[in-house]
C-alpha cells in the first residue's frame, strides 16, 4: 500500500497550511517563521506565530535619542555662553563628547534590545512568553496549547485604534498564570490565529 | 580655606577633576558595557533569529570594544 491510508485524514489549520515567511530584525508579527528557533524546542515543534510589540511603540525613545544627538550641537551653538565658567582642554572636550556619543549608543542598542526580545510565540505545540523588563531582568513563561482556555484582546484608546494594536491575553486553565501579548499588532488577527490552533479551524 | 577660595581652585583646576571624572566613568561604562554584551549574548542563545541576532551580538560586542577603547584613551592621553 502506497501513499495515504484509505480513509485517513489529514487535518491541517489555517496558519500551519501558510507558506513560510523570513522575519526580519524589524519585524513584529510573522506568520510561520524559518528562521526563529528557541531554546529547547522540540525537532518536530514549529513555530506558527512570532509576536513583538508594534513598531509604533519605538516612537517615544526613538524621539528621545534624536533629541541626545542633537544635545551636543545645541551645547556648541551656545559656547561663547558657557566659556566664561567651563574652559576644557581640547583633548578633554573631544573625550566627554566620544564618551557621550558612546553612552547615546549604548542607550539606542538597550531600547533596541528590550524591544527585539520581548517577543511572543506561538508553536505547534505551546504558547512561549519571553519578557525582558531591564539588562539583568528576563522572565520566560510557558504553557502548552491544550491548557489554553480563552484568548481575548483589548484595544483600549485612539491610537491603539489607529494603529491596530492592543493586548492579547490568553488565559489558561485553573491555576496557571494567564499570558500577555502586551502592545501586540493586529491584534483580532493573533487571537483567530491561537483560536484556530486550540479549537481547530473555524 | 574659605568658601570663597575653595569655589575658585575648584574652577581653576576643573580640568583636572573633569579628567579624573571622566576615566572614573569610562572604567564604570567599560563594565555596564561587558554586562550587556554577555546579556545579548545570553537572549540570543534562548531565542535565535538568523540574521539579526549576529548583527545584534556584533553591535553589542562592539559597544563594549568602543567603551574599553574609550578608556584606554581617556588614561594614556588625558
Amino acid at each position: 500500500m502506497s501513499g495515504n491510508l484509505e480513509g485517513e485524514f489529514v487535518i491541517k489549520n489555517e496558519s500551519q497550511s501558510e507558506p513560510k515567511h523570513s522575519a526580519h530584525f524589524y519585524s513584529n508579527l510573522v506568520l510561520n517563521p524559518n528562521n526563529v528557533t528557541f531554546e529547547n524546542q522540540d525537532t518536530d515543534e514549529e513555530i506558527v506565530l512570532l509576536v513583538r510589540r508594534d513598531l509604533i511603540t519605538n516612537v517615544p525613545w526613538i524621539i528621545f535619542a534624536i533629541i541626545l544627538i542633537l544635545v551636543p550641537l545645541l551645547i556648541n551653538s551656545l559656547s561663547s555662553f558657557f566659556t566664561p565658567f567651563f574652559n576644557f582642554s581640547s583633548g578633554v572636550q573631544l573625550i566627554g563628547f566620544l564618551f557621550y556619543y558612546l553612552i547615546v549608543f549604548g542607550y539606542i542598542l538597550i531600547q533596541f534590545t528590550l524591544w527585539y526580545f520581548n517577543v511572543g510565540l506561538v508553536t505547534t505545540k505551546r504558547i512561549v512568553d519571553f519578557n525582558v523588563l531591564g539588562v539583568l531582568s528576563k522572565q520566560i513563561s510557558e504553557t502548552k496549547l491544550n491548557l489554553v482556555e480563552d484568548v481575548t484582546y483589548s484595544q483600549v484608546g485612539s491610537i491603539r485604534s489607529v494603529f491596530d494594536y492592543g493586548d492579547v491575553t490568553i488565559q489558561t486553565a485553573g491555576t496557571q498564570e494567564n499570558f500577555e501579548f502586551d502592545r501586540a499588532p493586529e491584534p483580532a488577527r493573533i487571537v483567530h490565529i491561537i483560536g484556530d490552533l486550540i479549537g481547530g479551524p473555524r | 580655606m574659605d568658601p570663597i577660595s575653595f569655589m575658585s581652585s575648584l574652577f581653576a583646576s576643573q580640568d583636572v577633576i573633569f579628567r579624573f571624572a571622566l576615566v572614573i566613568l569610562s572604567a564604570f561604562y567599560g563594565l555596564f558595557a561587558l554586562i550587556v554584551a554577555i546579556q545579548i549574548g545570553n537572549l540570543n542563545r534562548i531565542i535565535k533569529q538568523v540574521g539579526a541576532s549576529a548583527v545584534l551580538n556584533f553591535l553589542a560586542v562592539l559597544h563594549f570594544f568602543a567603551a574599553l577603547a574609550l578608556l584606554a584613551l581617556a588614561v594614556l592621553f588625558l
